[in-house]
């Protein structure tokens, strides 16, 4: 396609047909310079303008400008040492997080990304949370089968919602609403889980995270006032 | 030739005028008008801060109570930016305090302010009331303190979702207690506690708090507290909205709920523990404003508390409402006007909720007044789309993200060019776009043909060759911003068209074909263009002139190159 370097809006003014002492090559394409100063193509384009940059080139490191604004500094971040270790850890755990994926993208805030990856209290830089078995940056959805006893419909949640025993009990409390006194009751509840092995563990014993990695589904268990659990270690989750 | 009116008087009429369009255009009558203009203009909104620089702001508005700065391009947001580009904001402040000390309002988007910047402002302007930091960095809560300490008359203090390196929640504490002056206090971007009791006493000596958005650290068990304190809310942002599972809890919260009759907007709602929705349920039927982008609730809870809103004008949800619940929200929120609809698991590989191309469709067939959507999902199709533009012709902003790039209509296997060539036919008010799936450059030539008022686009992954730029620039006649990564754009499209980008904002294009060459000579053509060439492997001339720049950023400007640069910016040197 033959284009004009469009100097000016197309409209603006008469565009003349193609001369050749006006085209100069840009890329090995022809390009038609239309009201051109006349020595553009005399130009030696790298000396007379030739880039500048105002500091050093290996790395994104701020440097003094050669040429001072105002008076002012560079806004730098360099005096505060702890500031600028923290900023450093930042882009690294961006690049960590992102190195399977396509920087950027799907465009979301990092404000917003953040709370994906780390459901716990904010500002944990938790690099724990990378998940190299999925070879993305982040766990996929949990999703476990929650059955109480004596209801005969059992549920599914998402575990990645969670971080603690107490949100997942919380939660599963309300779920099945029948039951939603039974914290009333001292230890009326027992939660239980099956593991990676096909046992049945009793929930809150091991942490969280080793908890994340091997339940495969989860059972909830009414402790009767009759004491027929008496054999069982209440799980008294409050 | 004598005016009949004298200046006060003029002045006095121009003082209706709060657009800047309009002052602009007052300004232009006659070189009399333009000076009792400017000597009265006390806003001044600058939507790129290098376009201009403080010492020809404060030379033409020399009497300014108002400062609104945008710095980093947007798609900093999503690290496409490297650390240390720009936009600092303290040559401004610096100027300003010594030029405007009536200044009152400050805010900021996407820029860096230090703690020394808030340190000046609470220095140097006596009647300072104002500060809104929207996406900004670098400073600590160490500034925060010195903003409260010093503040008097302080009304607004909004700290948006900007980065702010939190030492510790003392800041707080340094409101003096005659500070009363609180209409706006919003610290949810925070992470560390700050002191409760600072809080609770800080909002019981704030009759006139209309706006209280706290963070993630503040316990829902102490929300009650607050919000009998403070019962003339408009806009609430809770924190974490977990506690263990109470009856007396959840009472002392829906009565505190129940006693906020102003109550319009939530927000907030991390953590969400679903059996504590319900104490909302008294002030949903008030809310116009719904901000559920951090609740990680599914359904049924969460549809159950979204239909209840029936005066829903805006909401902001995850992916777990799917498109069941979207159409009940369709069924029951009539006077819905934006909708955003973020991802719960963007880098999943499967999806992990159902939610596709089906509850847009929902949305925009029963809310006629929807108007702003932008939608994250895993498929989309043409038919969807033609759907959604004919049910919406009064579309302004479009952002549809599909969150695999180059993603097909799913139904046909073609590209998606159809689709959005009919959004841009049918809402012919459209002033924001953001593109993405499959796209040919056919797509490009639909938009530049009928996106006449589009003022924003943002394209991704898209497009065969120059052509399609080409249409855009060519024909997009109120474009303003245009931010484009990984297409096939290349030198001859950006040159042909290098008068437009005089005429608009600012251009960003990353990972597309624009040789080093082909910016010199748009730097050295285009005088009151900055051409910046942000490339992290080194010197260009290292590399031969042909070769693509990793990052493109031009913007028009009237202050010349700027002079804080980092390493790895290129700027044509002066001459």
């Amino acid at each position: 396609m033959e284009l004009e370097l469009g100097l000016a809006l197309p409209n603006s003014h008469f565009v003349d047909p193609i001369n050749s002492s006006n085209t100069t090559i840009l890329n090995g394409n022809m390009i038609n310079i239309d009201r051109f100063d006349d020595n553009f193509s005399q130009m030696k384009m790298k000396d007379d303008y030739s880039m500048a940059s105002d500091g050093s080139n290996q790395v994104p490191i701020k440097t003094l400008p050669l040429l001072i604004c105002n008076g002012q500094p560079n806004e730098d971040e360099d005096d505060d040492d702890g500031h600028q270790k923290r900023r450093t850890f930042e882009a690294c755990y961006q690049e960590i997080k992102e190195e399977n994926g396509v920087v950027g993208w799907p465009p979301i805030k990092s404000w917003r990304k953040k709370l994906l990856l780390n459901h716990e209290g904010g500002g944990g830089w938790n690099t724990n949370n990378i998940d190299h078995r999925n070879n993305i940056g982040i766990r996929n959805s949990m999703y476990v089968k929650v059955k109480m006893e004596g209801v005969a419909i059992g549920r599914k949640i998402d575990l990645r919602l969670y971080n603690s025993y107490q949100l997942l009990t919380n939660t599963l409390l309300q779920m099945f609403p029948r039951y939603e006194n039974c914290n009333e009751n001292d230890g009326s509840f027992t939660l239980l889980y099956q593991d990676k092995e096909g046992d049945w563990m009793l929930a809150g014993d091991v942490p969280w995270e080793t908890f994340m990695e091997t339940v495969q589904r989860i059972q909830i268990l009414r402790n009767w006032k009759s004491g027929s659990r008496s054999t069982r270690k209440s799980s008294h989750i409050s | 030739m004598a005016y009949s009116f004298p200046e006060e008087v003029l002045e006095h009429v121009f003082s209706f005028l709060s657009s800047d369009k309009d002052r602009n255009a007052v300004s232009l009558v006659c070189k009399s008008w333009y000076e009792i203009e400017r000597w009265c203009r006390r806003k001044i909104f600058i939507g790129n801060c290098y376009a201009v620089n403080p010492r020809i702001m404060i030379r033409r508005f020399p009497e300014v109570r108002s400062i609104e700065l945008k710095g980093k391009p947007h798609f900093a947001d999503f690290n496409l930016v490297p650390e240390g580009w720009g936009a600092y904001v303290y040559p401004w402040i610096l100027a300003m305090s010594k030029s405007y000390p009536l200044l009152e309002e400050i805010k900021l988007k996407r820029m860096v302010i230090t703690d020394e910047s808030l340190e000046l402002i609470a220095k140097s302007f006596k009647n300072f009331k104002v500060l809104v930091l929207s996406s900004c960095d670098g400073f600590t809560t160490d500034g925060l303190a010195a903003i409260a300490a010093n503040c008097r008359n302080l009304r607004e203090l909004d700290l948006g979702e900007s980065e702010v390196e939190d030492l510790s929640g003392h800041w707080l504490s340094h409101f003096p207690d005659s500070c009363t002056s609180l209409v706006s206090l919003n610290i949810a971007c925070l992470v560390s506690e700050v002191s409760f009791l600072a809080l609770e006493r800080l909002v019981a000596r704030s009759p006139n708090l209309r706006t209280l958005r706290i963070n993630r650290a503040v316990p829902l068990e102490k929300l009650p507290y607050l919000l009998r304190r403070t019962s003339q809310l408009v806009e609430f942002g809770t924190g974490a909205y977990s506690a263990d599972v109470r009856s007396d809890y959840f009472s002392n919260l829906t009565e505190a709920f129940s006693g906020c009759k102003q109550l319009k907007c939530l927000s907030g709602f991390w953590d969400v523990v679903p059996a504590y929705l319900p104490a909302i349920y008294p002030v949903c039927s008030r809310l116009t404003s719904l901000n559920l982008s951090y609740a990680t609730c599914q359904n049924p809870e969460l549809g159950k508390l979204i239909s209840q809103c029936h005066n829903l004008q805006r909401l902001w949800v995850l992916d777990y409402i799917e498109d069941f619940g979207l159409e009940e929200l369709a069924a029951n929120c009539k006077d819905l006007q934006e909708l955003r609809v973020f991802p719960s698991d963007p880098f999943a590989a499967e999806p992990n909720v159902t939610l596709t191309e089906q509850g847009l469709v929902a949305v925009s067939d029963g809310c006629p007044k929807l108007q702003s959507v932008l939608y994250f999902c895993r498929q989309m199709t043409n038919a969807a789309l033609f759907t959604i533009a004919r049910n919406r012709p009064n579309m302004i902003r479009f952002r549809l993200c599909i969150i695999e790039p180059r993603t097909p209509d799913y139904l046909t296997l073609g590209p998606l060019d159809a689709g959005f060539g009919a959004i841009v036919e049918n809402c012919k008010e459209l002033r924001r776009l953001s593109l993405s799936g499959l796209l040919t450059d056919r797509v490009f030539e639909y938009i530049g043909t009928h996106a006449k008022k589009l003022e924003m686009l943002s394209i991704a992954f898209a497009g065969d060759s120059d052509l399609g730029l080409h249409h855009v620039l060519s024909g997009c006649e109120s474009l303003r911003k245009l931010e484009i990564r990984d297409c096939p754009f290349g030198d001859k499209a950006l040159l042909s068209n290098a008068a437009k980008l005089e005429t608009m904002r600012s251009l960003w294009m990353s990972s597309c074909s624009i040789s080093f060459e082909a910016c010199k000579m748009l730097a050295q053509k285009m005088p009151r263009l900055n051409v910046e060439v942000i490339d992290e492997r080194g010197p260009p001339d290292t590399r031969p002139e042909s070769c693509p720049v990793e990052k493109l950023y031009i913007y028009r400007s009237v202050a010349g190159r700027r002079f804080d640069t980092p390493g790895y910016v290129w700027v044509k040197k002066q001459l």
